[in-house]
């Protein structure tokens, strides 16, 4: 009897220490709340609202060498030299294989690595596996998104048995007249993103989705699906090539279908550094946005230093700062960068703010517009939903950006 | 139950439900406002914390 008193007692005990443990995962993890701790944690200012000491005093001014549509001109083209290895961009370059309606018929796949579908795949599958994620597994669970008219894979294959492209490109029913390039970042495919990218189709955006080289169908896993046919010009299998070629196919295959009243690219992460660069070398993106990632390489600290090396054959040519005023070199082209302020990733902080202004003003004399924001309703490594907010009201040109 | 259990399962309940009203209303996915990832942690606590009480309130009955 003694000892059941005892016990109910214990559970009780334990119980409440639960109880309380669910309203403390509850506060840690809703986004608000996540911020309000990040905001009371020691060291929060020197991290997240100060610019750290040895910075203040870096000549930030003399890293932005463009200031002119002609240094604009010979910058692109010495870029596209340098990693197309031609004068220009390869604007009449197509995908290799265009495989229509994967959605209804994948085609011939290798086995599904994670075979859950997008709800839930996060919780049951091991981080090898979700960075593998295939279209030919995924499409089916898109099939019945309102406004889709289907899913074509555009595909190449850069160099042997390495690196092959894949492109999903959501074809919407009602379309209108905007195009968006989606680069997906490290540690996750585009797959991740299948609410937003679902949105825009349902909005009536035609949507190019993009992984990085080596994440999802862009790798040889896959053998017969993407490895076992010719292979591209030579002068593609380069890395710069494998992450910079495929947002200009993308580009040319989906002017190839049909007119564009404007085109916008969205990058996270990785991605953002291709957004930052596609968008330099590539005019026809009218508006891009490099979201949480893109700092001029004096400023990167830490796990951010893995960045660098998307940039690295380049900027001897450009730097981060010009690349950015490159994006936004003339009437009706933009660029905002969208920092997460509390990110408990990376790229956190105010460091943007040494030459946000810098950007402004020369994008501002060339023509265009750049802006630098900060997101402060969450302290993850996302795009969020002010974000997205923020983002489609550039891209509708219906609404003034908050400053 | 006791009055420290029922508050207990109470705030439990409540826990459990904020999270599944703010996971919903974010999109029900991994990158909305409460992730995927901690409405199931929420659940987790909240699912074991009644469990304890129900199992401490069985006790008590049967040692009546």
């Amino acid at each position: 009897m003694k000892r059941q008193a005892q016990l109910s007692r214990l559970f009780d005990g334990l119980g409440l220490v639960l109880g309380i443990g669910a309203v403390l995962a509850l506060l840690y993890y809703w986004d608000p709340t996540r911020v309000a701790i990040k905001r009371l944690a020691p060291e929060a200012d020197a991290r997240f609202e100060a610019i750290p000491a040895d910075m203040t005093a870096l000549p930030v001014s003399e890293w932005l060498s463009v200031r002119d549509a002609d240094e604009v001109r010979q910058r692109r083209a010495r870029l596209a030299a340098r990693i197309f290895k031609m004068p220009d961009l390869p604007r009449d370059l197509m995908p290799q294989r265009v495989m229509r309606d994967v959605e209804k018929n994948p085609g011939p796949h290798h086995t599904c690595l994670s075979p859950t579908g997008p709800a839930v795949v996060r919780l049951l599958s091991r981080t090898d596996t979700i960075i593998m994620r295939a279209l030919a597994c995924e499409a089916a669970y898109y099939r019945d998104w309102r406004n889709l008219a289907g899913i074509d894979e555009l595909t190449g294959y850069l160099s042997k048995n390495w690196r092959p492209y894949s492109i999903a490109y959501f074809r919407p029913k009602t379309a209108n007249g905007h195009l968006i390039l989606y680069q997906q970042g490290l540690a996750a495919t585009y797959h991740d993103q299948h609410r937003m990218i679902e949105a825009w189709v349902e909005d009536g955006y035609t949507v190019a989705a993009m992984n990085m080289p080596g994440y999802g169908d862009n790798t040889c896993y896959d053998w017969r699906r993407y490895c076992s046919g010719p292979l591209m010009d030579a002068r593609f299998a380069t890395d710069g090539g494998a992450a910079f070629l495929p947002p200009v196919i993308a580009v040319n295959y989906a002017l190839a279908q049909q007119p564009f009243k404007r085109i916008a690219m969205i990058g996270v992460s990785s991605g953002a550094w291709i957004t930052l660069v596609s968008a330099a070398i590539d005019p026809r993106i009218d508006v891009s946005f490099p979201v949480a990632g893109v700092l001029p390489l004096a400023l990167l600290r830490g796990k951010e230093e893995s960045a660098r090396e998307i940039v690295e054959g380049l900027v001897d040519i450009a730097g981060v700062l010009d690349l950015a005023v490159m994006g936004a070199d003339r009437p009706g082209r933009r660029q905002i960068q969208i920092f997460n302020r509390f990110d408990r990733c990376c790229f956190y902080g105010p460091r943007p703010t040494l030459y946000a202004g810098l950007l402004a003003e020369t994008a501002r004399n060339l023509g265009g517009h750049h802006q630098v924001l900060f997101d402060e309703t969450h302290a993850r490594h996302k795009i969020s939903g002010w974000a997205v907010k923020r983002i489609m009201e550039a891209i509708n040109g219906d609404g003034k950006v908050r400053p | 139950m006791s009055r420290a259990a029922r508050i207990g399962a109470c705030v439990a309940l409540l826990a459990l439900a904020a999270a599944a009203g703010l996971w919903w209303d974010g999109g029900a996915w991994q990158y909305g406002d409460l992730p995927t990832r901690g409405l199931v942690r929420v659940a987790g606590f909240a699912l074991a914390a009644l469990g304890c009480f129900g199992v401490a309130a069985w006790l008590r009955r049967r040692s009546r």
